[in-house]
């Protein structure tokens, strides 16, 4: 591929004044891989007070950190967004971008692709460098992760978004030099076409799905939305969250949010435990970094038993009364 | 209004594991016998918002489709929802899983079939699932493009979406013309009712191939792929679960005692 | 002594005797043509064909009163005094036609006096008896015993009364006469006797005179106020019932009417299915009317019985108030007025939706129904209204049909794809190829190869046939829905859809005859393809088996230990007639112990499965249609129901569960205990 783009670019994000576990996470990857292209790895970062978060990102591993204070940027806003990484790539060229495979992530590299025309995977499980080739080789679920495909691209610049929590972040290197530029671009507040008017945030009672230690989850076989109470006394027995296959919450057993797998949350709770579900490779994708995963199931040759590390074969109903019933015995004591 | 829905027939997603075969030198998978493809599951619930716009507004629904003549199953289960027309766009030299490739083709078409005001898309394919066409597709129609929605209705300004963010939504206004792609959380979409799955088995789809839509042929050639699949696998995953024997009563006091045990 | 000839008030006997009569059949004749025209409102449909096989049918039906008494063995005792009634006042209408109308009317005289009118007034005499023992007994009941079936109504007391009191004037006009002749004799018998104690007491002639011409006239009067009064009450059964009887479907008991596919766009816009009377066939506008309203339905249907909102009876008298309230206006000319009208619907209305959705098509309702009245058809026709054309139906119905529309299969899940065709590995088969040269196909049905339990029991029915030196072939993963709950939620167009695809997968592998595993396959394969243009053999498999024992192909040498009751499929005994050949294949089990249940046979009892109900959550009754059965199962303390259905065998099983009786009684499908019975080959 004879091109003259260069360098490794993250497209990072901040939170509260903080830049988020994800982009020190590709911050690491990023680094490996303009390591062994022989390239320096890139930072940008949007909004109000992103200038003074270029020191600790460069001890994280990048190189240049480039930041814009506009205030227009301080939300995400697709228009803005797309416009500015645009012209930035235009401007710098990199080889390579990545970005998180998260709310931003996951709208902006597709539009990003679209207008730049270069080359992108989402939701990669793992990256890599063709050395001979100066490729980057992208490994992707499809197929609901029924099957893994490797995947590059043959534009520049190659792009993939990354899942939180594949990459471990690096250490802090206090003693790692780099440069932080600002981007001077004045940017036009009409080139906003879709506006956000309001946001609605779904109120989650008790432990946050993602950050929970134990999920307890239901599909199909849960039957009712009833049903769904006896597991959140379970779940809140255990201090955990409930968790959904996209079928209970098609069916309106639990809100919307509760989905796990492929096109809902990610989680890696210690312990997961999957009920009246079946495994699904959609949803398992979903869970597969949970530590002990405990299945109920009435179906000996479901999936979810290929995955679990304890089963149960049988119904549920007959499982779940006692099992609550000992726990509070046990909790008891 | 006028909406154009895109949609795709892929091999049904919910086949188990056990079931799922790949040819690892062609790349490709290998259909099940016995199940069906069906259409993938986020562009059907792209119809389903574009079937409850109508139901409130006066609209127009036009569903197309790349795929082989086989496809044209899936532009009978659009017009049995709700779409008013469908066309199949089915040439060899459409062969390919290049996002760029099909947004192109797809342009061509809606260059085709004229004036719109809303394309709608699903978030993602079921089956390779590289989620960047409607982005891809909305730069080429240079309209604005809301990812992700839940919801659409209409307002003085345009389109009023609600999007899907991890813990909640967001409500945007956006002008027409504009693309729309659409999640899951729309919800269940409906089954056809009995005039509407008549009604499309008695109409004609018509097919378009590339000399149809103006497509430039070079363009679609081997070589102009921005993404190139080079490796397909399945993982291999054996199982180390552990059974426990005995009643559900029994089965549960074990797990109790595990689960304490490791909390 | 004839009371025409004398003049009252001026006015010749004949004028008021003709004159009444022609009033009295004036208003008789415009009733029944205006029912004639709201009967003619249905559309039409063939029910002439075969008709001396029809009459036949009729007149016997009627004249045995074989259509009441069938429920006698079950320990419903009215059924004898409806033959009675029926029989006794039959006696009387032939009387009034002979002695009041030739006789009197027409003064043909001769026809009066001897050995012939002694012959009519003994007959009389003792079947007014029976007909006054009936009369009263049956207010008894009515209004002391008050059984479920009959509801309190004006209408019945009211023609009880008349009904005696036209037994009491008989007796009056009879006695004074005999009396006023001074004759003696022993024929007949009872108004003889009471005139020989008129005479004894010395009752003046005069008495017995003025007595004597009131009667008569008041008789005369009343039985021309009956004559009327019928086609305006519920006892216009008496007067339709016999054509309902006539136009009953012939080969089979239930029949469903599919909605037309070819109806061009303007046409579906009229409307699918059934919603108002103008949907409704002709047919089943006569069958509201030839309601007897005796609740026999009611009494036995398994939704009602279970605690549902729906009743048969009910049913039927909803249908018919509708169509008494809208019929004047859609025949009336007031153009307006009639679009306005044939807007309306039942639904809702007079028939709740919920109602609907309770019905399992059992047809158990039809199967005891005294007067042929088709329910199941009705019943369908709304499902097919609510889901073809406005979209509404239970939760479970929707996820059902969308699972068939998409992946061709009726159970979602991911269960159901795995397994599809899986089962033929365990059972070491292959699927069937083209040009393998087998021309026989075992039919699994998606149930028997997608659940669980299911795939175990046509497992053991593979193997049962392999045994029996069978050649059959399978279609494995291959094998589509045959449509059947598509069918009986009403979304017919899809199980239109399917049956023709079926028949051209069917033709491409050359298939000659299909052995069935599901009734439910099997009635729509047998009955319900051939309309779609394929009509091969289709057997059952327990018809299969029966012939093999009965040829000795087929022998049991291990005794089952477990006392046995067999659960009859509503779709194979009382759809198909198939009831004898499971029995005569357990009966070769050797040393078998074998209990029957109360309700067996052609009136099998529902496990609440049936008509698309394995898909619809039960809405809670007083009970579960599969509990009530499970109850039946118990009392004859059988350890084991047997069956041969896919449906029964899931719902029996959970009735079992859920009742807490695993361990005590099991649930199995005949070919698991006929291949537990066999030796290992
Ligand atoms: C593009 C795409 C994206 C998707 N994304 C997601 C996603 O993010 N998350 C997700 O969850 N799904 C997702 N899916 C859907 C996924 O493929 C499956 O359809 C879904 O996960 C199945 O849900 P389930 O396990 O609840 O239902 P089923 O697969 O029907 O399983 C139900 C299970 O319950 C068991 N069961 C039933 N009754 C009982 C009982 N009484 N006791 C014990 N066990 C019982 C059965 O044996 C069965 O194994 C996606 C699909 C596609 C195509
Ligand atoms: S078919 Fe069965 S369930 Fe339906 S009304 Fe008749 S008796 Fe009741
Ligand atoms: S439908 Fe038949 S069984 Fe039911 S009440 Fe009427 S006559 Fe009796």
């Amino acid at each position: 591929m004879e091109n003259n783009h260069r360098n490794v670019l993250v497209f990072g994000e901040v939170l509260m004044g903080k830049i988020v576990p994800i982009t020190l996470e590709l911050l690491a990857i990023g680094r490996r891989l303009a390591d062994d292209l022989g390239e320096e790895l890139y930072l940008m970062l949007l909004g109000e007070g992103t200038g003074r978060l270029g020191e600790e990102a460069i001890t994280f591993g990048a190189d240049q950190v480039y930041f814009s204070e506009e205030k227009l940027l301080n939300q995400y806003n697709s228009d803005l967004y797309t416009h500015v990484a645009d012209s930035f790539c235009r401007r710098v060229l990199p080889s390579v971008i990545l970005f998180g495979h998260t709310d931003i992530g996951c709208d902006l590299a597709p539009r990003l692709n679209g207008r730049i025309g270069g080359g992108l995977s989402i939701d990669c499980m793992d990256l890599s460098i063709d050395k001979e080739k100066k490729h980057l080789i992208m490994r992707r679920p499809v197929f609901g992760g029924n099957a893994i495909a490797t995947v590059i691209s043959n534009r520049v610049p190659q792009m993939a978004t990354i899942r939180p929590k594949t990459f471990q972040p690096l250490e802090k290197n206090l003693s790692r030099q780099g440069d932080v530029i600002p981007l001077e671009e004045k940017i036009d507040p009409s080139l906003i076409k879709a506006r956000v008017v309001n946001y609605i945030k779904e109120e989650v009672e008790g432990v946050k799905l993602e950050e929970a230690e134990v999920v307890v989850s239901g599909g199909r076989g849960i039957e009712d939305k009833k049903n769904f109470t006896l597991l959140k006394e379970l779940a809140d027995l255990l201090g955990g969250a409930i968790g959904a296959t996209r079928v209970a919450c098609d069916e309106g057993w639990v809100p919307a949010h509760l989905q796990i797998g492929q096109s809902g949350k990610v989680v890696s709770p210690k312990i997961y435990i999957a009920i009246g579900l079946s495994g699904a490779m959609a949803h398992i994708s979903g869970c597969l970094g949970s530590k002990y995963i405990v299945a109920i199931n009435k179906d000996s040759e479901a999936n979810i038993f290929n995955v679990a590390h304890l089963g149960f074969v049988g119904d549920w109903k007959e499982v779940l009364p006692p099992l609550i019933e000992r726990l509070r015995e046990l909790k008891g004591k | 209004m006028n909406i154009i829905v895109c949609v795709k027939q892929v091999q049904d997603p919910e086949i188990p594991p056990s079931k799922f075969k790949i040819d690892p030198e062609t790349k490709q998978v290998i259909p099940p016998a016995g199940v069906p493809p069906v259409i993938s599951v986020y562009d059907e619930r792209a119809l389903e918002a574009a079937c409850r716009l109508k139901d409130k507004y006066k609209a127009k629904i036009v569903a197309i489709t790349i795929g082989t003549d086989k496809a044209s199953e899936v532009i009978r289960h659009a017009i049995s929802m709700g779409a008013d027309d469908g066309y199949l766009l089915c040439d060899p030299a459409f062969e390919s899983k290049d996002s760029f490739k099909t947004a192109y083709i797809l342009s061509k078409a809606i260059e085709k079939i004229g004036a719109f005001d809303l394309v709608l898309c699903g978030r993602q394919a079921a089956d390779w699932g590289a989620g960047q066409v409607g982005s891809i597709l909305g730069e080429m129609l240079t309209v604005p493009v809301v990812s992700f929605a839940c919801d659409i209705d209409v307002v003085d300004t345009g389109l009023r979406v609600k999007r899907v963010v991890s813990d909640g939504y967001e409500i945007l206004e956006v002008p027409m013309p504009c693309l729309i792609t659409v999640s899951s959380e729309v919800g269940l979409p409906r089954l056809p009712s009995g005039m509407r799955i008549m009604l499309a088995r008695k109409k004609p789809i018509p097919v378009w191939k590339a000399t149809d839509i103006n497509i430039e042929h070079s363009l679609l050639e081997k070589g102009h792929e921005h993404t190139e699949i080079i490796g397909l696998v399945v993982p291999e995953r054996k199982s180390e679960c552990e059974i426990i024997k005995g009643t559900p009563k029994e089965a549960a006091y074990e797990i109790a005692e595990r689960l304490v045990s490791m909390l | 002594m004839s009371l025409l000839n004398i003049s009252y008030l001026g006015i010749s006997g004949y004028v008021i005797f003709w004159g009444m009569f022609v009033i009295a059949l004036f208003l008789f004749s415009r009733r029944i043509y205006f029912l004639y025209k709201v009967i003619r409102l249905g559309k039409g449909e063939d029910r002439f064909d075969r008709i001396g096989e029809r009459i036949k049918y009729t007149l016997s039906t009627m004249f045995s009163q074989r259509c009441t008494l069938k429920s006698i063995k079950k320990g419903d005792l009215a059924g004898i005094g409806h033959a009675l009634l029926f029989w006794g006042f039959s006696c009387f209408f032939i009387s009034y036609i002979i002695l009041i109308g030739f006789a009197e009317g027409f003064g043909m005289q001769f026809l009066r006096g001897g050995t012939f009118e002694r012959a009519v007034f003994t007959v009389l005499d003792i079947a007014g008896l029976f007909v006054i023992f009936c009369i009263l007994w049956a207010a008894v009941r009515r209004y002391l015993i008050k059984p479920d079936r009959l509801e309190m109504s004006f209408e019945a007391g009211f023609i009880m009364s008349m009904v005696l009191s036209l037994m009491v004037l008989y007796y009056a006009i009879e006695s004074c006469r005999f009396a006023l002749m001074g004759e003696s004799s022993r024929w007949p018998p009872i108004s003889m006797a009471i005139a020989t104690y008129l005479l004894e007491k010395n009752v003046g002639q005069a008495t017995l005179w003025g007595v004597f011409v009131w009667s008569w006239w008041l008789h005369y009067i009343f039985i021309l106020v009956f004559m009327v009064y019928i086609p305006y009450s519920k006892h216009l059964h008496i007067l339709v019932s016999p054509f309902n009887l006539m136009f009953k479907p012939m080969d089979r008991k239930v029949l469903i009417e599919p909605v037309s596919s070819d109806m061009s766009e303007e046409e579906m816009v009229k409307g699918l299915g059934i919603s108002g009377i103008q949907d409704l066939k002709w047919k089943d506008i006569l069958d509201v009317f030839a309601c007897a309203k005796c609740g026999r339905c009611h009494i036995n249907c398994p939704a009602q019985l279970s605690g549902k909102i729906l009743s048969p009876r009910e049913f039927i008298k909803g249908i018919k108030e509708h169509t008494l309230e809208v019929a004047p206006l859609l025949l009336g000319q007031n153009g307006d007025k009639q679009k306005e009208e044939r807007g309306k619907t039942f639904i809702d209305g007079k028939v709740k939706e919920e109602e609907i959705w309770a019905c399992t098509t059992c047809g158990l309702c039809q199967e005891v129904c005294p007067v042929e009245i088709e329910h199941v058809r009705k019943l369908i026709g709304l499902r097919q209204n609510l889901v073809l054309e406005k979209n509404t139906m239970p939760e479970g119905i929707q996820n059902m049909l969308r699972n068939m529309q998409m992946r061709g299969n009726p159970w979602a899940g991911a269960q159901s794809l795995r397994l599809k065709g899986d089962w033929i590995n365990e059972a070491g088969m292959e699927p069937l190829k083209e040009g393998d040269g087998i021309s026989t196909l075992l039919w699994v049905g998606c149930t028997g190869s997608l659940i669980d339990r299911n795939v175990k029991a046509t497992i053991s029915l593979a193997e049962l046939l392999k045994r029996a030196g069978i050649k059959f072939g399978v279609l494995g993963e291959g094998e589509p829905c045959c449509g059947d709950p598509a069918r009986r939620a009403g979304y017919d167009f899809q199980f239109q859809i399917l049956a023709e695809e079926n028949r051209e997968i069917l033709r491409s592998y050359n298939i000659k005859e299909i052995i069935t595993s599901c009734p439910h396959c099997y009635n729509t394969l047998k009955n319900e393809y051939p309309l779609y243009g394929l009509d091969l053999k289709i057997i059952h498999y327990t018809e299969l088996l029966c012939d093999l024992v009965k040829r000795d192909k087929l022998s049991f040498s291990k005794t089952t230990g477990s006392l046995l009751t067999y659960h009859d499929p509503c779709y194979l005994s009382r759809y198909n007639g198939i009831y004898q050949e499971p029995r005569t294949v357990i009966g070769r089990i050797p040393d078998v112990r074998y209990k029957e249940m109360e309700r067996s046979c052609k009136e099998t009892f529902c496990c609440g499965g049936g008509g698309a109900h394995m898909w619809i959550e039960e809405k809670r009754g007083t009970t579960r249609i599969n509990h009530l059965r499970i109850e039946e199962v118990t009392k004859t303390g059988a350890n084991a129901v047997i069956t041969s259905c896919p449906y029964c065998l899931q719902m029996l099983e959970e009735g079992i569960e859920s009742k807490g009786l695993k361990g005590v009684l099991e649930a199995k499908e005949l070919s698991e205990v006929l291949l537990a019975a066999m030796e290992k080959t």
